[in-house]
């Protein structure tokens, strides 16, 4: 099986399955675009990601290499974020930094997958959470003025999600209670 | 990569995570998540030099759409001159405004593509609106975009001003004038267009006005609403005529009585091939004629709502299936429909576009609603209210298992639903037994022999008996010389016992919610409620066979904003206690007539759901004064407070919760008689419409 070498920006060096590595679009587009050839002994590097985040990449990706080529978003698509498997559950149990890094590492790589389940698994982690609590949870640093925070707060308090544009009764009661 | 994920948060997720720093902040004001969010002022007075809109002055954002209720206009400033320009939708909604204001708003607004006017009393009294020529073709040349007009429940509303509001929207595709005292009859349209009968008329708003106006911009309009209105047959007559130039895509006529098949059904063919969405709710005239005729003729149709429409019956219903592409379908309240109707009609086989199913108070089966889960895989919507005869606990298994895409459920009053069904808890081999029966049944079918079925069934039975940690009573591995000793009613009395022990341990660890969570683990068990996790609005008033067990048991739905559980009168702290942790987001609640809910159960409440907008606690007997000072402490966010009814609460609430700017509904009075119905016009703060004029007295019949 032919295999090609990776390399992270800390000078290790991954020797990968080329179809594997073709899940990462960037990788894909730069074999296509440089001509090499598989079995050389040249080296891809990839100076945004490490070592570590890139073994779990890999092994994100040798889990996932059967799986079908997602397709592009269609934004007027519901996004659901209960849709992740145990596995991809169990992968992403790592602790905020790792998680953030893979999501970098997944942006720069254009690996679709594993992109759209990192982000839904941060998007469930913000669910239900008060703005606090979401800074502690990410190790967020507040940098608002307290008269901005304010203002903010305020702004928010106005704004409301209207789906249906309800005409003579606010959405909210008549919907709760026996509309 | 933070707009991609926000772009997976609910709308109100968002709101928090936007409080958090800077940059996420700037995220959280994407346009693409700005579409669909509004500026709403309910019940305050719009003045640029006190709070609200003087703290929106200083804001950075846009607000695409406003809605404004029950506002009374002060001093409007320069904040539409500031905010105007990015403004899409507005909504005007029993607001006293004048004129002068009202122009001076539609100035500054060139993105506006939407224009809701709704009962302003004041703006309509004055006769000559809009009528200097001058200011009609600014207000034209600024207005240029517009494409909806709804001017609905405007009692003044006449010829002359809809002439003169129309005539500066040249852009017009939606015209919605439901509840607009409209009159159909020639002889009223003679008696106050006498003369040349050119100049539109400043008293009255006639059909003959409007189909001229229709007439005239038959080219653009795709969308109408005469809903509430006298519309009759002849007006229908009138637009089935102007197609093939006029195509319509949307006609809502709620509560049209006078309609009946013949005018719905000229129009329909006339309009056949783009109608997309119909509403003939409360249409009480229609029989299945015209339901064949729709079902038949309109193949694009997505959406359709029959609502109450009584003549409705099974012969109708089961043509459904012919519109392939329906996505909302509300036929409830229709008496004479019922489980067989629905099977045949739309729960044949599997279905992929239906959305939206409301099956209110029809008269269905457990079959049927079985059915409806197995096959209509993408609902969003199901609202099986008042079916108390259908809805068991084996339905709503079902349902948890399959509709993995539910948004929206509503079981109102459906009373036979008790905590197995909405936790699970024992649930598994009755399911599975059901599912034989189905493959059982099916196979005698196809084999046509009858009396094979029972014993058959009983060999399958053994090994799909899932494995059980329970005392060997359950399964009998033993020889047995009879066959009734593995009957099927022995098992299911077997079942049940073990499912009443499996919850009555539930109940007695109830302060253990850890082991809440294992019971859930056990094969025995099914599906949890918690599983449906895009669930936004669950609806279980009047189920009062539910318990704490239920909101114990792996209640957990991130997404849920409204929860009702009105009349669930087992209802209590232990439960209330879970609820709040595990479904953090929710925002309207309503525990009316819980009587067995306290005032610890209150301050868990207003502690731990911090979203929290609305509240009813009305009836709820034992609640004291202890409450109101809980609710003044935490509960920032509320705006509409019922405590009707509750007897131990001093006279006047408000007096206490008077920290809370926001709060500018509460309902209150220690004197609450139990009358159904008036709960839902009190509490909502806007008068409902007026009643429809009584009919015109002449007899003639054009």
């Amino acid at each position: 099986m032919p295999t090609i070498r990776l390399q992270s920006s800390d000078g290790e060096i991954f020797d990968t399955d080329v179809q594997i590595a073709k899940c990462s679009g960037t990788i894909k587009t730069m074999l296509e675009d440089l001509g090499m050839d598989e079995g050389d002994d040249e080296v891809v590097p990839l100076p945004n990601v490490n070592s570590a985040i890139l073994r779990k990449v890999l092994q994100w990706a040798t889990f996932h290499k059967d799986d079908p080529i997602p397709v592009e978003d269609d934004d007027s698509k519901e996004k659901r974020t209960d849709d992740i498997s145990s596995w991809d559950a169990d992968f992403l149990k790592v602790d905020q930094g790792t998680l953030f890094e893979l999501i970098l590492a997944a942006n720069y790589l254009d690996i679709k997958g594993l992109l759209d389940v990192t982000c839904k698994t941060v998007a469930n982690m913000i669910k239900g959470k008060t703005p606090e609590e979401i800074r502690k949870t990410f190790n967020i640093k507040n940098d608002f003025t307290p008269a901005e925070e304010e203002q903010v707060r305020k702004e928010n308090e106005w704004c409301e999600e209207n789906q249906a544009h309800a005409r003579f009764y606010r959405p909210s009661t008549r919907n709760a209670f026996r509309g | 990569i933070l707009v991609k994920i926000f772009s997976y948060l609910a709308p109100s997720d968002r709101r928090e995570a936007s409080q958090t720093c800077r940059r996420w902040c700037e995220a959280s004001r994407h346009t693409a998540f700005l579409a669909n969010f509004w500026l709403v002022l309910h019940r305050q007075s719009f003045d640029v030099n006190i709070p609200p809109v003087r703290d929106l002055l200083h804001s950075f954002r846009h607000f695409p759409n406003v809605q404004l209720s029950e506002v009374d206009f002060e001093r409007i400033g320069n904040f539409f001159t500031q905010f105007g320009p990015h403004i899409q939708r507005i909504v005007f909604q029993a607001c006293e405004i004048q004129e002068r204001d009202m122009v001076a708003i539609l100035r500054c607004l060139p993105a506006l593509r939407s224009l809701t006017i709704s009962s302003c009393r004041d703006l309509f009294m004055c006769v000559r609106l809009f009528d200097d020529p001058a200011e009609r073709e600014h207000l034209r040349a600024v207005l240029a975009n517009v494409t909806e007009l709804s001017l609905n429940h405007v009692q003044y509303l006449s010829d002359g001003i809809l002439h003169r509001i129309v005539d500066i929207m040249p852009a017009l595709r939606v015209l919605d004038l439901a509840g607009c005292h409209i009159s159909f009859h020639q002889g009223l349209y003679r008696k106050f267009y006498t003369g040349d009968g050119k100049q539109p008329s400043e008293s009255v708003l006639t059909f003959h006005y409007i189909s001229q106006l229709i007439d005239e911009r038959k080219e653009s309009l795709r969308a109408l609403d005469f809903s509430e209105t006298l519309v009759d047959d002849n007006a229908l007559e009138v637009l089935a005529g102007m197609s093939p130039t006029l195509r319509l895509e949307r006609l809502d006529l709620n509560r049209c009585e006078q309609l009946s098949n013949r005018g719905l059904g000229s129009l329909i063919t006339a309009h056949a091939t783009h109608l997309q969405h119909l509403n003939l709710s409360k249409t009480y005239r229609l029989t299945d004629a015209c339901l064949l005729q729709i079902c038949r003729e309109l193949t694009g149709l997505r959406v359709l709502k029959m609502r109450v429409c009584r003549a409705l019956s099974n012969q109708g219903v089961r043509e459904l299936g012919q519109l392939a592409a329906l996505e909302v379908l509300d036929i409830s309240y229709c008496k004479e429909v019922n489980g067989a109707g629905i099977l045949e009609g739309i729960a044949s086989k599997p279905n992929h576009t239906l959305r939206e199913l409301r099956v209110q108070g029809l008269n269905l089966c457990e079959q049927s609603v079985i059915a409806i889960a197995e096959n209509l895989s993408a609902l969003h919507v199901l609202d099986l209210g008042y079916c108390f005869h259908a809805v068991s606990d084996l339905c709503v298994q079902f349902i948890i298992r399959n509709l993995a895409q539910l948004k929206e459920l509503d079981l109102e009053n459906c009373g036979n639903l008790s905590d197995e069904g909405l936790t699970g808890l024992g649930m598994l081999p009755k399911i599975e037994r059901h599912e034989q029966q189905h493959t059982g049944a099916r196979g005698a079918e196809r084999e046509n022999a009858q009396p094979n079925e029972r014993p058959g069934e009983e060999e399958e039975a053994p090994p799909v008996h899932p494995p059980e940690p329970e005392p060997p009573q359950v399964v009998a591995p033993a020889p047995h010389i009879r066959i009734s000793l593995r009957s099927r009613a022995e098992k299911e009395i077997v079942e049940d016992a073990e499912r009443k022990k499996l919850l009555l341990e539930a109940m007695q660890r109830k302060d253990n919610l850890q082991s809440a969570q294992n019971d859930s683990a056990t094969s025995f068990s099914g599906y949890y409620v918690g599983r449906l996790q895009q669930l936004t609005i669950l609806n279980l008033t009047g189920c009062n066979g539910l318990t704490d067990v239920t909101l114990m048991c792996n209640f957990r739905i991130a997404d849920l904003r409204q929860l009702s559980l009105a009349r669930c009168q087992q209802i209590s702290y232990d439960g209330i206690r879970a609820m709040v942790q595990g479904c953090p987001a929710v925002e309207h609640l309503d525990l009316s007539e819980c009587h067995n809910i306290s005032d610890r159960a209150v301050e868990q409440i207003v502690v731990h759901l911090r979203r929290l907008r609305t509240l009813s606690l009305r009836r709820c007997y034992q609640l004291t004064d202890f409450s109101l000072d809980h609710i003044a402490c935490h509960g920032h966010r509320l705006r509409e407070l019922d405590v009707r009814g509750c007897k131990h609460m001093c006279a006047d609430p408000a007096m206490r919760l008077v920290n809370l700017p926001l709060l500018t509904t509460i309902l209150a009075g220690r004197q609450d008689e139990i009358s159904s119905g008036a709960f839902d016009t009190a509490f909502t703060a806007i008068p409902t419409p007026p009643p429809l004029p009584p009919a015109p007295r002449l007899t003639m019949r054009f």
